[in-house]
């Protein structure tokens, strides 16, 4: 116990480290995973389909590893928190692109021959018609791999990234107590999961009481 | 000659559907003010034809002329080509479209799904069209309803509004493809109320419908299809009284009001 609270102000800083990679990991890989989608709408997009299908099957370790190891060979040397970042939005973004796939080819046509009926171009359709109807749609498995992406963090400590892994396992190596600062970095782990899981929960159940079930109405 | 020529006319139309001939060659016209019907067994062709009318789906062979003009091409070039949809739109405002299924954007409320369109689509001020919106949705007795999300609606509620949104695009015909099959019966009513409104007003509506009671009473002209082409067409009264192909004599036989 006393190793955990001698480190706390080094915990505080690897959670905020932990937390702003996530965030920014997030941004990222869901522009880019959504730009992907709409872009391989009605195309046959097989570059897209040949990267999601290598980065949602490699190990996260892997392509971290890579990300570490081998690209500075190539010149390009990002440090550790730039190749953690980089190979956690290459995973991500893969997962996102196939997510907003699905819920693209998931939104009732009807709408769409409904909007072009009425005169509307197709980036007004988008904007105002589809993409409404993609975000409910998304929501539940877009949140889900987020919940699992923040426990992947921890897989950041493998290269030196001063996140909450890392810094436990550095005070495991100086403390008698293991447990405790096991358990402490497993909460922190599940409390970030879980403010994912609250967030998708109350805003899924918000928009369903608002525009009734995602499929439609009708 | 504008004068003499009809709001719209269909020469030929022919629609393939993989290596079917869903149309085999569609000839009529519609004038100012009629109230046309048409009417026919399931896969008789009756809702391609109506998409093919405000060029949802391109037609394979033929021409849709409206007030004199052909639409779903253009000339470049000195060549004749298919009209992109970005081309075709502005004839869409011109003739807008009630489906069987409704179709309401979930996400918007009665009032937002009638006002989009001319907002958004014509430019046209937000609260001159809301002011517009709220007048059709009393016209079609909804006017409590404007804040209800689509899903908080009857069917009969939301075909009403899907009603109103065509009309708040100011348009010069109306299709109204078999908008009461999905509804109970209890609900169709207050459809067909709506419609018989707009008739009795002189609005242009081309009906694909099963409601036989409301084509013998409200239609001006009904027209018969039957495996892709039109068998029969005229008065209904005396059309449905008289079938001369047995096809529309089995039709009226199997149908009941």
């Amino acid at each position: 116990m006393d190793v955990l609270l001698r480190q706390f102000p080094r915990f505080l800083d690897a959670i905020w480290l932990t937390l702003w990679m996530f965030a920014v990991i997030t941004v990222i890989a869901t522009l880019l995973g959504l730009a992907l989608a709409l872009w391989a709408e009605g195309r046959r997009a097989r570059g897209l389909d040949l990267y999601t299908w290598v980065f949602r099957g490699l190990p996260e370790l892997v392509v971290l590893l890579f990300c570490y190891l081998a690209l500075p060979y190539a010149g390009i040397d990002l440090g550790s928190i730039g190749s953690a970042i980089l190979a956690f939005v290459l995973v991500g973004t893969a997962f996102h692109a196939e997510i907003f796939r699905a819920s693209l080819r998931a939104v009732d046509p009807r709408l769409t021959e409904a909007a072009r009926s009425l005169g509307m171009p197709p980036g007004l359709r988008l904007r105002r018609v589809v993409l409404p109807q993609v975000a409910r749609i998304a929501l539940t498995p877009w949140a889900t791999f987020l919940a699992g992406n923040v426990k992947m963090l921890s897989l950041a400590s493998a290269v030196s990234v001063g996140e909450v892994m890392m810094v436990t396992r550095q005070s495991l190596a100086i403390s008698q107590d293991p447990l405790t600062l096991i358990l402490f970095a497993g909460a922190v782990y599940a409390a970030i999961a879980s403010l994912v899981m609250i967030a998708e929960t109350l805003i899924g159940g918000w928009m369903t009481r608002r525009y009734g079930p995602a499929t439609g109405g009708t | 000659m504008s004068g003499t020529e009809p709001l719209l006319r269909v020469e030929g139309l022919v629609k393939r559907l993989g290596a079917q001939e869903v149309l085999k060659g569609i000839d009529f016209v519609v004038h100012r003010g009629e109230v046309v019907a048409i009417i026919g067994a399931s896969g008789s062709g009756k809702s391609t034809l109506l998409r093919c009318l405000n060029l949802l789906i391109s037609p394979d062979n033929g021409r849709i002329l409206w007030k004199g003009r052909e639409v779903g091409w253009v000339e470049r070039g000195g060549k004749r080509i298919r009209a992109t949809e970005r081309e075709l739109l502005p004839y869409r405002t011109e003739i807008a479209m009630v489906f069987q299924s409704f179709n309401l954007f979930p996400h918007m409320t009665a009032l937002q799904n009638i006002i989009e369109a001319p907002v958004m689509v014509l430019g046209r001020p937000k609260a001159e069209v809301t002011a517009e919106a709220e007048a059709l949705l009393a016209k079609v007795r909804l006017g409590h309803r404007k804040d209800a999300y689509p899903h908080q609606m009857s069917g009969g509620e939301q075909q009403r509004v899907a009603i109103a949104r065509a009309l708040a695009m100011k348009p010069e015909a109306l299709l109204f493809d078999e908008v009461t099959s999905a509804l109970d019966p209890e609900l169709k009513g207050e459809v067909l109320a709506v419609m018989r409104d707009l008739a009795a007003e002189g609005m242009t509506t081309i009906s694909v419908s099963h409601e036989m009671g409301f084509v013998r009473s409200v239609a001006d002209r009904v027209i018969f299809m039957h495996k892709g082409r039109v068998r029969e067409s005229g008065d209904p009264k005396t059309v449905l009284a008289n079938p001369q192909t047995p096809e529309l004599a089995a039709f009226v036989e199997s149908v009941t009001d």
